[in-house]
């Protein structure tokens, strides 16, 4: 709390003293007022009964004064003991000389003060006056009187009869405040109470008894209805608040739900790779098993054919010795058909290990195995240097076997062929490109280029099982990228492909 | 002491085809034939139709199909390698498999050599030719 004492005081208090101090000051004023009347009134009194004794004193002693008697005179002044306030009296003859003197009491000293014109003055609590006789218009002496008012005496009185009225006026108002004061204060009280309680227990429900009209009554009213106010909001929020709760809730099991859904989910993937990783045993096991069993029965077929070309010359003639090369031809093609649709199969199950490859060397060593295999033929390789890749390296080799190697099959009509290998942007992405200038193909089978067993070409033009470049889509999109063809027929092909950049180690 | 071979293989034309092709490169040496594991290692143990046989006389080169039926040729293997007698005896496989987990597990086993059956016959042939001529006349041996 801030504030003078009185500030804090309280309202009870406050209209005490209120009251109080307003008595006081009212009292004050009125006895100042009163005391202030009079003393104006005494003064004058005081001086009307002066100057009539000094006009009575200078008409009995003209005589005196005119026939120089100072006896008769200081006779006449004697006459002043039945008038007590005098208290001296001087009588002075024309020239101003001290004639006759009285004083009421023998031991008041009396010092004759010099002659002054008329009139009257106070000095301290007395109040002289000098009177000048006249004797047929001619000054002849001057009545000088000198009276005690007793002034501060009677103010004293005044003083103490003020402070007793004030003390009973005190009093009075103090009892009649006690007892008034609940009127403008009770009603506060209550207010006051009622907040106390609304605060205390955090109860909007009371509500203060107006007792009147006044300020205190308006007061009570708008303390009402803003509780009235507070209640309302305060049932608003409330329901806001259940509201919250419910959704929080509702929320909570939502995601107990999802949890739940996870959990579903999670135990599902689990059961799905489980089953996943049966069916690769499986299709592993199916593999090995073709590798095996479907060979072994090629083997016989042609081993046999042989035995048959050979241990049966004589009875077998040239039809059917043709014939016979015929089932050799397609067993021999058989194996190889197995044996790349195995390698299909080993590309989509092997586990990748990623690492920097070497792109440029590694299509520098493929292209001189390539001429190794046939040194007959003049192929001018253009590889790009230094383009290093981020990939599974015996997957992309594969890959690089696979684009070179058909590259390098389907150029071999030309008599001046050329294979390249480099790098470019296309899309903001690093594209790799092997181009040859050989036979090339028809754009509108360009889509069917990277489906397993799918062939632009006849066997009797150029050999292959139509498995390589589904095998390169395979690894391409393993690595995340792409690869697409571009090509003209007798004009030869551009294979392109990607590889996802994000593999790569920043 | 003529050396022998055995030839650990279940299926029949293989048999047949691996006897004429030795034999059509002048290899005369006995075959002895296993038609599955369990018989293998019965020659090679003196065990239930070999019991009795006389254990002094062992091939000189095994030719090892993988797939068979009964014992497989890894465990073959495995177990030939395991016995004092059989340990130092060259194992070369010869199967139609060429996934890389078996040759793998061969030579982890101690295999000597491992050579894929091909599909063409005279491949075959001049692979068995090579065989005998280095396992049954170059190569040396432990007695």
């Amino acid at each position: 709390m801030t504030g003078s004492w009185f500030a804090n005081l309280s309202i009870r208090a406050k209209l005490l003293w209120i009251i109080l101090l307003t008595s006081i000051a009212a009292l004050m004023v009125v006895g100042l007022a009163i005391v202030t009347y009079d003393s104006i009134t005494f003064k004058g009194e005081k001086y009307q009964e002066l100057s009539t004794q000094a006009d009575l004193l200078g008409a009995i002693s003209t005589a005196a004064l005119v026939f120089n008697d100072p006896d008769t005179a200081k006779e006449y002044l004697s006459a002043l003991k039945a008038s007590p306030p005098v208290a001296s009296a001087i009588l002075y003859d024309g020239e101003g000389n001290v004639f006759a003197t009285y004083r009421r009491s023998d031991n008041a000293k009396i010092d004759p003060p010099p002659v002054e014109i008329d009139g009257y003055r106070f000095k301290g609590d007395d109040l002289l006056l000098f009177r000048t006789i006249y004797q047929g218009g001619e000054a002849i002496g001057t009545v000088y009187l000198r009276t005690e008012l007793g002034f501060k005496k009677r103010l004293l009185q005044y003083a103490g009869i003020v402070f007793g009225l004030l003390i009973g006026s005190l009093l009075v108002a103090l009892v009649l405040s006690t007892r008034l004061q609940g009127l403008v204060s009770r009603p506060l009280l209550e207010v006051t109470a009622v907040a106390r309680e609304v605060i205390d227990h955090q109860d909007y429900a009371h509500r203060a008894v107006k007792h009147s009209e006044d300020e205190v009554g308006v007061l009570v009213d708008a303390f009402n209805q803003m509780l009235a106010h507070i209640q309302q909001r305060e049932a608003a929020l409330q329901a806001a608040n259940q509201a919250l709760q419910e959704e929080i809730i509702e929320h909570k099991s939502a995601r107990e739900q999802v949890t739940s859904l996870n959990e579903t989910l999670e135990q599902r993937v689990a059961e799905r790779t489980a089953e996943l990783e049966s069916a690769n045993l499986e299709l592993e096991a199916f593999s090995y098993s073709v590798s095996h069993d479907l060979r072994a029965p090629l083997r016989a077929i042609d081993g046999f054919s042989i035995l048959l070309q050979e241990g049966y010359q004589d009875r077998i003639d040239q039809e059917g010795q043709n014939y016979l090369q015929r089932v050799r031809a397609a067993t021999q093609r058989m194996g190889h058909l197995i044996d790349d649709l195995l390698k299909l199969s080993r590309t989509t199950r092997s586990e990748m290990r990623p690492a920097e490859v070497d792109l440029s060397a590694l299509a520098e060593t493929i292209a001189n195995e390539l001429q190794e295999l046939s040194p007959d033929r003049q192929v001018t390789f253009s590889i790009t240097s230094d383009m290093i890749a981020y990939a599974d390296p015996a997957l992309i080799r594969v890959v690089l076997e696979n684009l070179l190697g058909n590259a390098w099959k389907f150029s071999r009509n030309r008599s001046e062929a050329r294979i390249e290998m480099g790098t470019m942007i296309n899309n903001g992405k690093t594209t790799y490109f092997v181009r040859d200038n050989g036979t090339g193909f028809d754009m509108q089978y360009a889509d069917r280029l990277f489906g397993a067993f799918q062939r632009l070409h006849s066997s009797s033009e150029f050999e292959g099982t139509g498995i390589g470049l589904a095998n390169v889509h395979r690894i391409i999109r393993r690595h995340g990228g792409q690869v697409w063809a571009e090509g003209k027929l007798d004009e030869g092909a551009t294979l392109y492909f990607t590889l996802s950049e994000w593999r790569k180690p920043s | 002491m003529t050396k022998i071979i055995l030839l650990v293989e279940d299926n029949p034309d293989d048999v047949e085809l691996t006897v004429i092709a030795f034999k059509k490169n002048r290899i005369a040496n006995e075959i002895v034939v296993a038609r599955d594991g369990a018989e293998a290692l019965d020659y090679l143990f003196g065990t239930g139709i070999h019991a009795g046989r006389d254990l002094n006389i062992m091939p000189t080169l095994i030719l090892l199909d993988l797939k068979l039926p009964k014992l497989d040729g890894l465990e073959v293997l495995k177990r030939l390698r395991e016995n004092a007698r059989t340990k130092r005896i060259p194992v070369v496989v010869l199967t139609s498999s060429k996934e890389q987990q078996d040759i793998i597990e061969s030579y982890n086993l101690g295999a000597n050599s491992y050579v894929r059956k091909p599909v063409d016959f005279t491949t075959f042939m001049e692979a068995a030719k090579q065989l005998g001529l280095y396992w049954l006349v170059l190569n040396e041996p432990a007695h």
